[in-house]
């Protein structure tokens, strides 16, 4: 009895000298198996919702792919999500806070506004923490941040080739302009603007909007008005859906031609049959026939039958793919390694186009221009800065 | 120019009209409890996305009778109000109830999302993408649509008010509440009408602008705020002045958007409103209070 429970002791003895001697083990172990946790903010109510909820599918897909392989390095990724209500500076605000303070996410997808990101500059550099942005305000990227990487075209660039489509390609001679009176828009329309009298054409007639304007005959006449051959847009999907709605109703002769949102569904849904003839600068359309394109589409309706895939949940699963591919080459998993390996990839192939970092945060080089033609955008020309 | 002038002028009282019907929405409530209803633009949404996610999408129901449910379902939910909202808080500090409304307004907006969906809805209306042509203009059919349903909408109002012993009852209580019951009217009851009156009329609304736009959770919200401002420039209070008040409001933001500058447009408009009310403090209609010394 008692030689027993001197066994005991002397066993528990041994035990306990074990335990510090075992426990890196214990915890590299429990460290290894913890998941990675990425993050996302995006509108995931109001008005922009629709938005949210494709880039949680488009990134949903490339974390299953990389989960169902045995996630990375033996660690499984983690989704959390925060609402940033889309183009508002505090709602974006406090969704990253939650996201790095909270959620203690290691990299981020979204916020996909250029409002909603510009507050975020200091944050991400504040928690260390790299960010895949679809935000294409020339804005996001001019303060230098090493945290914010571009996944899509910089306005900088794309207006600028827009500009020179319709003026060298289509002859356009008197030009009109609107924009979404919010910081993308105005960046935007900034672009469009430095670009015409770079090449000697003055606007016939500057008209703002907001998100909220529903009614557009007048401004609509007011182009009208001014004999304008065509009109850039710079705005949101709905925006854009309207102004060719309403200006197909009033029968006016003008083009258009805009940013991305006047190739997408959203804005394809709201302007009908006003939507044929809207050209855009854009970067992806989902009847492209490029093999990588066509493959993606019966995966993404696979996992979402009845549905296909469109821009924003097609760039941000490359946007995923990016920051699992850096996590895999990154010396070790966290906000700066991440962001670190970003910062070495060139010429990666994602879906949309084949993505590469330079200096100031931009991945995508390249873009093409919509025509809708029977309600459905078309590629007119490809166009690679 | 004169077509063009008359496309604006009436693009304008078009966008007015709903203004308008917001506002007697205010006003009513506000005359009946001393209340502003902060959700009244919500109940624009809520009724457009019944009619359209519900009763057209869902039940294929026609046109005139999916109009007519749909006031049926709102002018309902509009009495709940009252019973939820209005009655338990009667007693409560005002600023409670305006409160309340705020809080009703944020859940509506959030609860049509999670009903509907964030997609925006597109409804053609009774006419579709129809244009007519009006002194050589090209106008919308629909803008007619929305005047010619405001001047009956307008019609029924005054019928009810001037003619019938309820819409007597209602003009009583929202006159004075307190000797409204005296009088042996069942102000509660009567309470509940008004709420469902003007829920009914920004739900008309709802209905009536959608075709020019779309369904969406936020659609309410542009519209209440300049509503709001048109109750104020009409006179706080006077329905004649919500009527003129909105139509107005709409009138400057088409013509100003137009003639003057479109960057700037609130600020034309609002800056129209801040000049009226310092010449006139109680709005164009409104009664000035003389308060004894």
């Amino acid at each position: 009895m008692v030689s027993t429970l001197r066994f005991s002791r002397r066993s528990l003895i041994k035990g306990i000298a074990a335990v510090p001697l075992a426990m890196p083990t214990i915890l590299g172990r429990a460290h290894a198996a913890d998941p990675i946790r990425i993050g996302i903010s995006g509108p995931m109510t109001g008005q922009f919702a629709q938005n949210g909820q494709w880039m949680k599918n488009g990134v949903a897909i490339a974390v299953k792919q990389i989960n169902d392989k045995g996630g990375i390095k033996g660690r499984m990724i983690e989704v959390r999500i925060a609402d940033d209500l889309g183009p508002n500076p505090t709602a974006a605000a406090n969704a990253v806070t939650k996201l790095a303070t909270q959620d203690e996410v290691v990299a981020l997808v979204g916020p996909h506004y250029t409002p909603g990101i510009l507050p975020n500059l200091p944050l991400l550099a504040k928690y260390k923490i790299p960010c895949l942005t679809g935000a294409t305000g020339p804005v996001v990227t001019q303060q230098g941040s090493p945290w914010v990487f571009r996944v899509r075209l910089n306005d900088a660039i794309g207006a600028d080739l827009l500009v020179k489509y319709v003026t060298e390609d289509l002859q356009w001679k008197k030009i009109g302009l609107g924009y979404v009176n919010t910081a993308f828009g105005q960046s935007g329309i900034g672009v469009v603007k430095a670009s015409l009298t770079k090449r000697g054409v003055e606007p016939a007639l500057v008209q703002a909007h907001t998100d909220a304007t529903k009614d557009y005959t007048s401004q609509i006449l007011a182009f009208q008005q001014a004999g304008v051959d065509g009109i850039i847009v710079w705005t949101d999907d709905q925006p854009a859906g309207l102004i060719a709605k309403q200006s197909k109703t009033l029968g006016v002769k003008f083009g258009i031609a805009g940013n991305t949102a006047f190739s997408q569904p959203i804005f394809l849904g709201l302007a009908g049959e006003g939507a044929d003839g809207c050209m855009a600068i854009g970067e992806f359309v989902k009847d492209d026939p490029d093999e990588r394109v066509q493959s993606w589409k019966k995966l993404y309706s696979a996992a979402h039958p009845g549905d296909e895939p469109e821009l924003y949940a097609t760039v941000y699963h490359d946007a995923a793919k990016l920051i699992i591919a850096a996590m895999e080459r990154a010396d070790a998993i966290t906000g700066e390694g991440i962001q670190q390996a970003l910062t070495a990839i060139r010429d990666f192939p994602g879906i949309v186009t084949r993505y590469g970092w330079t200096g100031n945060g931009d991945m995508t080089h390249s873009g093409i221009i919509t025509k809708v033609a029977g309600g459905k955008p078309e590629i007119v020309k490809a166009i690679s800065s | 120019m004169l077509q063009t002038f008359i496309q604006i002028v009436l693009v304008g009282l078009a966008i007015g009209a709903a203004y308008a019907l917001v506002a007697l929405g205010y006003t009513l409530i506000w005359n009946a409890v001393s209340l502003v209803n902060f959700a009244q633009g919500d109940l624009v949404m809520l009724g457009a996305f019944v009619s359209v996610g519900w009763l057209a999408n869902r039940l294929g129901m026609p046109l005139w009778l999916n109009l007519v449910t749909m006031l049926v379902i709102l002018g309902i939910f509009g009495a709940a109000l009252a019973w939820g909202i209005y009655h338990p808080l009667r007693n409560a500090p005002q600023l409670s109830a305006i409160v309340a409304t705020l809080g009703l307004s944020m859940a509506l907006q959030n609860i049509a999302v999670i009903i509907w969906g964030p997609q925006p809805l597109n409804f053609a209306g009774p006419l579709g993408t129809t244009s007519v042509q009006l002194f050589g203009s090209t106008i919308y059919a629909q803008y007619l649509v929305i005047l010619a349903a405001l001047a009956v909408m307008m019609a029924i109002q005054h019928t009810l008010f001037q003619h019938t012993a309820l819409g007597r009852a209602m003009r009583a209580t929202a006159q004075d509440a307190e000797a409204a019951r005296l009088m042996g009217i069942p102000t509660a009851r009567i309470i509940a009408f008004i709420f469902a009156y003007a829920t009914m009329l920004a739900a008309l609304a709802g209905w009536l602008i959608a075709p020019l736009s779309y369904v969406s959770s936020d659609m309410g919200v542009n519209l209440s705020l300049r509503a709001f401002a048109a109750t104020i420039l009409g006179g706080f209070g006077s329905i004649p002045g919500a009527l003129v008040g909105g139509l107005i409001f709409g009138v400057i933001e088409s013509a100003g958007s137009f003639y003057i500058s479109s960057e700037y447009i609130d600020v034309i408009a609002f800056g129209v409103l801040i000049a009226v009310l310092m010449f006139r403090p109680q709005g164009i209609f409104g009664e000035l209070e003389l308060e004894r010394p």
